[in-house]
């Protein structure tokens, strides 16, 4: 179990828009798992990126931080899955949905209240849709073939005060 | 005249109704689905808003009772999928099928959507031979099934992240191409060649399968690479398809079962149909493939699957609701009687 008060997810967090490289699907598994350590009932990521980027890895990550014991698989089919954890892990998928009303439709505030941690994969092909706070989790593409750099923003009310009393300064 | 069973599936995309004789002979068989509509005008996925169903189901319905010549009379009992699917739209069958239960005096029977799938290989068949091995294919499904006898499942594999349906679809896009994407790739992959390569995961490892990977190829070739469009489509279908058939034929050489069936839309593609026959079992030799219409979502299988659990458990209780995420259950799973 990673100290939620040390490594690279709690100095994200103290050092907003920080980017980090990821040179395999495993380091970005692992890094979201040890974000997962300092997430909250109530927490929602957005993640956004292209098809392949490391979103269903990362959510992965986060599912397994949490406790959760069952394999994780893409929901871009199902839309929305539910796992059991130490919190209820909520994972979203916008991939298929053309309007924000079938985004609407999914009642993810709803889901999102409940003591669970949201995970949303293209969640930013509707802006807007879902309000902060959140974090905004995107990848892109690096040079070689496994790289992908990681940027997380807090966004929001809340992100900025966990931020601080995780920091190192 | 065969017992009928009414049965509604509207577990995701598509809303659907269907008649079915104990027999499993289709008698109606209405699946309402836009993606018929939008195909044409590219990458345009169906309205998924459950208020879709609310809207549709009545007419869905009244068609297949009107195809099949049955009056609410004629029929022994209504079939409904309890899941898995999005909750929404589950709960538009499930509210309408007890409604119907209720207010014709029919018993209500409970389907698991994947259970369906397997039993699309009995609609107007005879029953197959066990033990079977079953692939299971779709938009959101993956899983490589051991029947040691009707109704009894131990899943060997499923896929750790996509479903196969589903990187068609992805790839599909990435290429600008329309949707669903298997058809689409399917025809394409026809004009051209398996020329670039794609990784077959876990090709020789576990009874699990993992498409993730090869969907990141396809998408860094198209980054890096100049590419012709049908070599694409045909290595990527080579590269799925040959996962999807080595599996299932290492499967076959180790459980030796006495039908080979693999449902599911996936099951749909004539590419993989042919190689199934050539590579895995031949039709004489117990392959089973559901017809076309039958492999991708309908409500027809939920009526065989219906007819089945009603024999072996009766009616449903009646305070079942929708569950998005359900696995394949030996003897049923908890909504019998």
């Amino acid at each position: 179990v990673p100290d939620p008060d040390t490594g690279v997810a709690t100095s994200l967090l103290a050092d907003p828009a920080s980017r980090i490289l990821s040179r395999a699907p495993e380091q970005t598994a692992e890094l979201a798992e040890q974000l997962a350590a300092v997430l909250r009932a109530g927490d929602v990521l957005l993640l956004s990126g292209p098809i392949g980027a490391g979103k269903t890895v990362f959510a992965k990550g986060v599912a397994r931080g949490l406790g959760v014991r069952e394999t994780v698989v893409s929901p871009s089919f199902a839309l929305h899955a539910v796992y059991e954890g130490r919190l209820t892990f909520n994972h979203f998928d916008f991939y298929r949905l053309e309007t924000s009303e079938e985004a609407f439709e999914l009642a993810i505030p709803e889901a999102a209240d409940a003591a669970a941690v949201t995970v949303i994969e293209w969640g930013d092909r509707f802006p807007g849709l879902v309000a902060p706070p959140y974090l905004d989790v995107r990848f892109e593409q690096g040079d070689l073939d496994d790289d992908r750099w990681l940027t997380i923003r807090p966004t929001g009310d809340g992100w900025r005060e966990r931020s601080a009393r995780h920091g190192h300064g | 005249m065969t017992r009928r069973i009414l049965a509604i599936d509207t577990s995701c995309d598509e809303t659907a109704a269907a008649v079915v004789g104990e027999d499993s002979s289709v008698l109606s068989s209405v699946v309402f689905s836009q993606a018929d509509l939008h195909g044409p005008h590219g990458g345009v996925v169906p309205e998924l808003a459950s208020r879709e169903h609310v809207g549709r189901i009545t007419p869905v319905v009244d068609e297949a009772l009107r195809e099949s010549s049955s009056s609410p009379d004629d029929l022994s009992a209504v079939a409904v999928t309890r899941g898995p699917g999005l909750i929404g739209c589950l709960a538009v069958g499930i509210a309408t099928a007890k409604s119907l239960a209720l207010a014709w005096d029919k018993p209500l029977v409970a389907v698991n959507h994947l259970e369906g799938h397997v039993f699309s290989i009995e609609l107007d068949r005879d029953e197959p031979r066990y033990p079977a091995v079953v692939l299971l294919v779709s938009g959101g499904h993956c899983q490589l099934i051991h029947a040691r006898e009707r109704g009894s499942y131990e899943v060997l594999g499923a896929t750790r992240d996509d479903s196969p349906g589903e990187a068609f679809d992805k790839v599909a896009r990435e290429l600008g191409l329309g949707y669903p994407g298997g058809p689409v790739i399917d025809r394409l992959a026809l004009e051209g060649r398996d020329a670039y390569g794609f990784p077959r995961p876990l090709l020789d490892e576990t009874y699990d399968f993992s498409f993730s990977g090869l969907k990141t190829a396809v998408r860094r070739h198209l980054e890096t690479h100049q590419v012709d469009v049908p070599d694409i489509a045909a290595s990527f279908a080579a590269a799925v398809n040959d996962v999807l058939v080595a599996k299932l034929a290492r499967a076959v050489d180790e459980l030796a079962p006495a039908t080979v069936a693999v449902v599911g839309g996936v099951a749909a593609s004539p590419i993989l149909r042919e190689r199934l026959r050539t590579e895995v079992r031949s039709e004489s030799d117990g392959l089973v493939l559901p017809a076309q219409r039958y492999a991708t979502d309908n409500a027809a299988m939920i009526g065989a699957a219906g007819w089945w659990r009603f024999g072996q458990a009766g009616p449903s209780r009646d305070d079942f609701g929708p569950v998005a995420r359900l696995g394949l259950v030996s003897g049923g799973d908890g909504a019998g009687s």
